[in-house]
C-alpha cells in the first residue's frame, strides 16, 4: 500500500498489480477498507484454519472408516453433509458475530461522524459491511471446496444437490450477517451491546441450526426435487421481507440527522423573524415535546 | 425568562452597548472586502424544552482563525455538529462557502473538514490505509489519492510513520493524523473540536503551529473549541464566547482581553492594578491594605495585584507615597488582561 501511496514505480511488479486490481477505485470504500483489515484480522485468520483443520479431521474419520467398497456411496453422502455443517458453522456463526462488531464499533468509537462527514452514505456502510460478510462467507467454502469435491468424486452425492445446498447454505449467512449489521448498528453504549451481542449469538446459533438442518435435509432427500424447489420459495418468500426491514432498521440506526428528532423547519428572514414554519412528517404520529406555537415563540422572544 | 436569562440579557446588552459600528469594524478589520466562508444566522437547536443553541450568529473569513469558547454545556459542540452536518437546526442556518447545512450538506462537506474532539482509530489499520480510505470516501481516484495522501503526510510529517499501526501511534500522532485527516480533501474551512484535549505541552506548540501555518500560508478557515484559553489566545485572531446557547461576545481576541463588564466598571470605578518592588513586597501588600481607593490586595507572581478605585491623580499620588515610604518599585501598571480574564469576568457560569 505504501509503495502505491509513494507512486514510486507503481505498477511496475506483480505485487503492485494484483493491489491494483483487489483495492481498484470502483470498490466501495467501506468494503476495501474492510478487506485491508480482514488480511491482517487475527479473527479471520483463525476461523480459516479451524474451518480446514475440521474439514482435514472429517476427511480423516472418513478414511478411517471407509475400508470397504459396499460402504463408498454411504460415506461420500455422508462426508459431504460433514462439510456443510463445518460451512455454515462458519457462515453463519462466525460471521455475524464479526459484523456486530464492525457495525458496533462504527457507533461506539465515534468514527461513524467521520465516516458521514466524508460523505459515505448508511446503504454504503451496510453495503461494504455485508459485501465483506459474504466474501468471508466465500472464502471460507473456497478452504471447503476440495473436500466437497472429494465427496463428489466419491460418489453418492448429486452436482445439483451440491449448487442448491450451498446457495442456501451461502443465503444463510447472508441472512445472519443481516441480523448481526442490524443488531450491531443498533447498539448505543455497553449495556445495549451486551443484550443486542447475546441476541445476535442466540439468533445466528438459531440460523446456524437452520442451515445445517435444512442442507441436511436438502442432501437426503434430494430425490424429491419439486419439494424441496416449493419450500425454497417459501422461504424466500418469508425472509425477504423481514430482511429488507431489518436492513432499514439498520440505516435508520447509522442516520446522524435523525429527521423523527426535528418534526419542523422553521425559515428565517435576515432579521431573524420567522419566515415559514413547515412541519415535517405530519403523519409519522411523532408528538414534538413543543407545538408549533411554542416553538415560534421561542425563537421570536429571544 | 429566568434568572439565568436575565444575566445572559446583561451580557447581550453590554456587548451592544460598544459604540456603533465597533463590531462591524472588528470584521472587516479581519478581513477587508472578503466574503464570509463560514457564515452562522439565526441558528438555533432545541433538544426538547432545552434551548442548547439559542440565536446563535457570527461570520468568519479566509485565513482567519476563530476560537469557541464556552463552559461544559454551553452549546459548543451541538453549533459544531450543525456545521458538520451531523445534526439539524430547529430554526437559522448554516452557510460554508455559500452551501446551507440544511439545504445542501453534501456541498458542505466537500467544503469542511470536521476533528471531533475524540475521534475512534481503526484497528488493524496503519496510518496510510486510514488515509486512504478518507480519500475513497471523497472520491479520490487513483494517481489523486496517492498525491492527496502524500501531501498530508508531508504536511502533518506522518511521512516516517506510515506504515505504523494507528492504534500504536502516541495521542500527539494520533491528532496530528485527525488533522490529516480533515484536511485530505483539501477543505476551506475547519471545525476542530478540542484538538489539544490531552496533548503534552510539545504536541500542543507543535499542533499550534500546524493550524497557524492552516490559516497563514494556506487560507483556511478554523474555527476552533478548546478549554485551554491560554492556547486559544495564541492560535486565534479572534474569538466567540458562548453560554447557556448564547453567544455573548465576539471579536478579537484583543478585543476580548481588553473587555471588562462595562456597567460594573463604570458603577464602582475600579481598574486592576499590578505593582513589582525589589523586596519587602509583604510589607507593601500590607501597607495598601491601609490606603483609600484600594482593595482586593493579592500576591500574584513576583508581584501584587489590587484594585483601584480612584482617578488618575489619586494613582499617582499612591505611587509617589509608595516610594516614599521607601519600597523598591520596579514596576506600576495596569494588570494585563489575559483571554481568560476575560472569559472569567463575561460568563456567569449558567447551567442550562
Amino acid at each position: 500500500m505504501n509503495r502505491a501511496a509513494s507512486g514510486d514505480q507503481a505498477g511496475t511488479s506483480w505485487l503492485d498489480r494484483l493491489e491494483e486490481m483487489l483495492y481498484s477505485d470502483r470498490l466501495n470504500p467501506v468494503f476495501s477498507r474492510e478487506l485491508r483489515r480482514m488480511v491482517k484480522s487475527r479473527t479471520f485468520a483463525i476461523t480459516f484454519q479451524l474451518v480446514l483443520l475440521l474439514c482435514w479431521l472429517s476427511y480423516l474419520a472418513l478414511v478411517l472408516n471407509t475400508s470397504t467398497g459396499s460402504w463408498y456411496m454411504e460415506q461420500g453422502l455422508t462426508f459431504c453433509s460433514y462439510l456443510f455443517v463445518i460451512l455454515a458453522l462458519s457462515s453463519c456463526l462466525v460471521i455475524p458475530v464479526v459484523l456486530f462488531a464492525l457495525a458496533a464499533e462504527e457507533r461506539q468509537e465515534s468514527t461513524l461522524e467521520m465516516v458521514v462527514t466524508a460523505g459515505i452514505t448508511p446503504e454504503q456502510i451496510l453495503s461494504g459491511l455485508l459485501s465483506i460478510g459474504m466474501l468471508q462467507a466465500l472464502l471460507y467454502a473456497s478452504a471447503i471446496l476440495p473436500f466437497i469435491a472429494i465427496s463428489y468424486v466419491m460418489q453418492g452425492v448429486d452436482l445439483l444437490a451440491l449448487l442448491l445446498t450451498f446457495g442456501l447454505t451461502l443465503f444463510g449467512s447472508l441472512a445472519s450477517s443481516v441480523m448481526g449489521m442490524t443488531l450491531g448498528a443498533c447498539v448505543r453504549g455497553p449495556t445495549t451491546r451486551a443484550i443486542l451481542g447475546g441476541l445476535n449469538v442466540l439468533g445466528s446459533f438459531i440460523l446456524f441450526i437452520l442451515t445445517a438442518s435444512c442442507a441436511q435435509f436438502m442432501l437426503y432427500q434430494f430425490d424429491d426435487l419439486p419439494s424441496i424447489m416449493a419450500g425454497g420459495v417459501c422461504v424466500l418468500a418469508f425472509l425477504a421481507p423481514i430482511l429488507a426491514i431489518l436492513l432499514g432498521l439498520a440505516i435508520n440506526h447509522l442516520r446522524m440527522t435523525d429527521p423523527m428528532i426535528k418534526p419542523y423547519r422553521v425559515l428565517l428572514d435576515e432579521n431573524g423573524d420567522v419566515k415559514k414554519f413547515i412541519p415535517r412528517y405530519q403523519n409519522s404520529g411523532y408528538q414534538s415535546a413543543l407545538t408549533e406555537e411554542e416553538v415560534i415563540r421561542e425563537i421570536t422572544n429571544r | 425568562m429566568n434568572d439565568s436569562d436575565s444575566t445572559v440579557d446583561q451580557h447581550l446588552d453590554l456587548n451592544t452597548s460598544e459604540p456603533e459600528g465597533e463590531q462591524a469594524a472588528v470584521a472587516t478589520a479581519t478581513a477587508p472586502e472578503r466574503k464570509p466562508v463560514l457564515e452562522i444566522r439565526n441558528l438555533h437547536r432545541f433538544f426538547g424544552k432545552l434551548k442548547a443553541v439559542n440565536n446563535v450568529s457570527f461570520t468568519a473569513y479566509p485565513g482567519q482563525v476563530m476560537g469557541f469558547i464556552g463552559p461544559n454545556g454551553a452549546g459548543k459542540t451541538t453549533t459544531m455538529r450543525i456545521i458538520a452536518t451531523l445534526d439539524l437546526p430547529t430554526a437559522g442556518d448554516v452557510f460554508v462557502c455559500g452551501h446551507s447545512v440544511v439545504d445542501d450538506p453534501e456541498k458542505v462537506r466537500s467544503k469542511l473538514g470536521f476533528m471531533p474532539d475524540s475521534f475512534g482509530k481503526y484497528s488493524n489499520m496503519d496510518v496510510v490505509e486510514y488515509l486512504d480510505f478518507f480519500a475513497r470516501a471523497y472520491g479520490f481516484q487513483g494517481q489523486e489519492r496517492k498525491d492527496a495522501i502524500e501531501r498530508v503526510l508531508i504536511f502533518t510529517e506522518l511521512r516516517k510513520l506510515a506504515d505504523k499501526p494507528i492504534n500504536s501511534l502516541s495521542k500527539g500522532m494520533s491528532q496530528r493524523l485527525g488533522l490529516g485527516r480533515t484536511l485530505i480533501h483539501d477543505p476551506q474551512v475547519l471545525i476542530l473540536d478540542e484538538p489539544a484535549a490531552g496533548l503534552d505541552p510539545r504536541a500542543r506548540v507543535e499542533l499550534r503551529e500546524l493550524i497557524h501555518l492552516l490559516a497563514t500560508e494556506l487560507d483556511k478557515t478554523v474555527l476552533i473549541s478548546s478549554h485551554i484559553l491560554t492556547e486559544l489566545g495564541e492560535i486565534c485572531d479572534s474569538a466567540a464566547i458562548i453560554e447557556a446557547g448564547k453567544i455573548l461576545i465576539h471579536g478579537s481576541i484583543e478585543d476580548l482581553k481588553r473587555h471588562r463588564p462595562r456597567k460594573k466598571d463604570q458603577e464602582t470605578g475600579l481598574q486592576a492594578l499590578a505593582v513589582s518592588v525589589l523586596s519587602r513586597s509583604n510589607d507593601l501588600r500590607l501597607w495598601l491594605l491601609e490606603q483609600p481607593y484600594v482593595s482586593s490586595v493579592a500576591p500574584a507572581a513576583h508581584r501584587i495585584v489590587f484594585e483601584f478605585s480612584g482617578d488618575e491623580g489619586e494613582k499617582a499620588s499612591l505611587l509617589k507615597k509608595m516610594i516614599g515610604q521607601g519600597f523598591e518599585v520596579t514596576e506600576f501598571a495596569g494588570k494585563s488582561e489575559t483571554l481568560e480574564d476575560a472569559f472569567m469576568s463575561i460568563t456567569e457560569g449558567i447551567v442550562q
